[in-house]
């Protein structure tokens, strides 16, 4: 007997074909993967379908996969203890002009280095489903916005456009919801540096809160050592 | 108490300066300045439990019924020009308690592209409370070392420039 998700796989297999390229169904969660092209008919019609009916979007996010596959941290020299006792292989977070990042996705789409991950719930029929697309531009990233389909997207696309940068088509107020005002760049993306550009301060002169290139020094993360010759720790290893 | 003499005859003399510091120390009105998890330790000091009542704090909605601002979490640089515009509509005497790491140096965000790296950048800090969050008594404790700050300074004497 069939689970009642595996029915839903198979339903849209057969009334969704050529809509989507992928779809995969683990630990018990269907996911589609839609290319931008149908991504608006596919939420069309997985809202308004009778069998699915999927009435509620209950998440919406932009995802970044310029650095995806690449361990940050080298986890084979440590046996033992905690797994990050090497070196990492890792972008500087306060190298502030990294463009050097490489743009290879460890993905089936390959190349294409922005997705936006949605989840659908079903209230009618108790499941839910994960549709993802990838976008065609990795410069320009640009979604048809689903504001119409479901209107809980609204503000879950500025978050994505805010903090990710991807552009979404025939959305009604496409501003910048989280960051401060007038901010520049995309926090989220793998290359924006996490001190950011900018500090603040109040200049005592001016009589308000000013603006500053930041100030702080680069500390690099120091890869955990563990010295053998600490006698505690060289008797657990013979213990072991 | 050594001034039954003295209240047989009514009256008792001081300096103006104790006068007003026992004013000032007895009802310092905090603006009520929460901003993230650090704000429901303050609650906890103001709830019932520990009470801050009895000390004469009493929180405000408007800065400009305060002398005192306890910023109580983490300071992005979006809330700084609002955080300043609200000391600076303060009635003056007035004092800033910066409470918990976040408050005090940035903390956990530090390095972060949105926090400010301790909220001594844009406000004149007074006392500055650590912990993470710091419990409701150190946050008393803190308001009770302002309390004697406040007593050590005169007020009536005014230092020449």
């Amino acid at each position: 007997m069939s689970s009642k998700i595996e029915d839903l796989q198979a339903y849209l297999t057969t009334h969704l074909e050529g809509k989507f390229t992928s779809s995969v169904l683990a630990l018990g969660e269907l996911t589609l993967e839609v290319p931008v092209r149908s991504w608006l008919d596919v939420c069309n019609y997985l809202c308004h379908d009778e069998q699915t009916r999927f009435e509620q979007l209950s998440d919406l996010c932009g995802v970044d996969y310029a650095t995806y596959g690449q361990a940050e941290w080298d986890t084979h020299a440590s046996s033992t203890g905690f797994s990050r006792a090497v070196e990492g292989l890792k972008l500087d977070p306060f190298d502030f002009d990294q463009a050097k990042i490489k743009d290879e996705p460890a993905e089936a789409e390959a190349g294409k280095r922005f997705a936006v991950v949605i989840h659908l719930l079903s209230i009618k029929h108790n499941f839910r489903i994960r549709l993802r697309t990838f976008c065609e531009d990795s410069a320009y990233p640009v979604v048809p916005s689903l504001v119409r389909v479901w209107s809980s997207a609204n503000w879950y696309e500025r978050e994505a456009f805010d903090l990710v940068g991807i552009m979404f088509n025939s959305h009604p107020d496409l501003r910048r919801i989280l960051t401060d005002y007038g901010f520049i760049g995309h926090p989220l993306r793998k290359d924006f540096p996490l001190a950011g550009q900018v500090e603040m301060r109040y200049d005592a002169l001016q009589k308000r809160v000013i603006y500053e290139p930041v100030s702080i020094v680069a500390q690099p993360g120091v890869p955990r050592v563990i010295r053998q010759d600490q006698p505690s720790i060289a008797s657990q290893e013979r213990d072991n | 108490m050594g001034i039954e003499g003295v209240l047989e005859k009514g009256f008792v003399t001081t300096t103006a300066d104790k006068l007003i510091n026992w004013a000032r120390t007895g009802s310092m009105w905090p603006v009520t300045f929460g901003l993230a998890c650090c704000a429901v330790e303050m609650m906890q000091a103001g709830g019932d439990r520990y009470d801050l009542d009895r000390f004469g704090i009493i929180f405000r909605p408007s800065p400009r019924q305060s002398d005192v601002m306890i910023v109580a979490g983490t300071l992005t640089n979006k809330m700084a020009p609002a955080i300043r515009k609200v000391y600076d509509q303060m009635a003056e005497p007035r004092w800033v308690i910066s409470m918990g790491s976040c408050a005090n140096g940035g903390g956990y965000y530090h390095d972060s592209y949105a926090v400010m790296r301790g909220c001594d950048r844009v406000l004149p800090v007074d006392i500055y409370v650590p912990g993470c969050p710091p419990t409701a008594e150190a946050l008393i404790y803190g308001i009770l070392q302002l309390q004697s700050k406040i007593r050590r300074t005169s007020t009536i004497a005014r230092q020449l420039s």
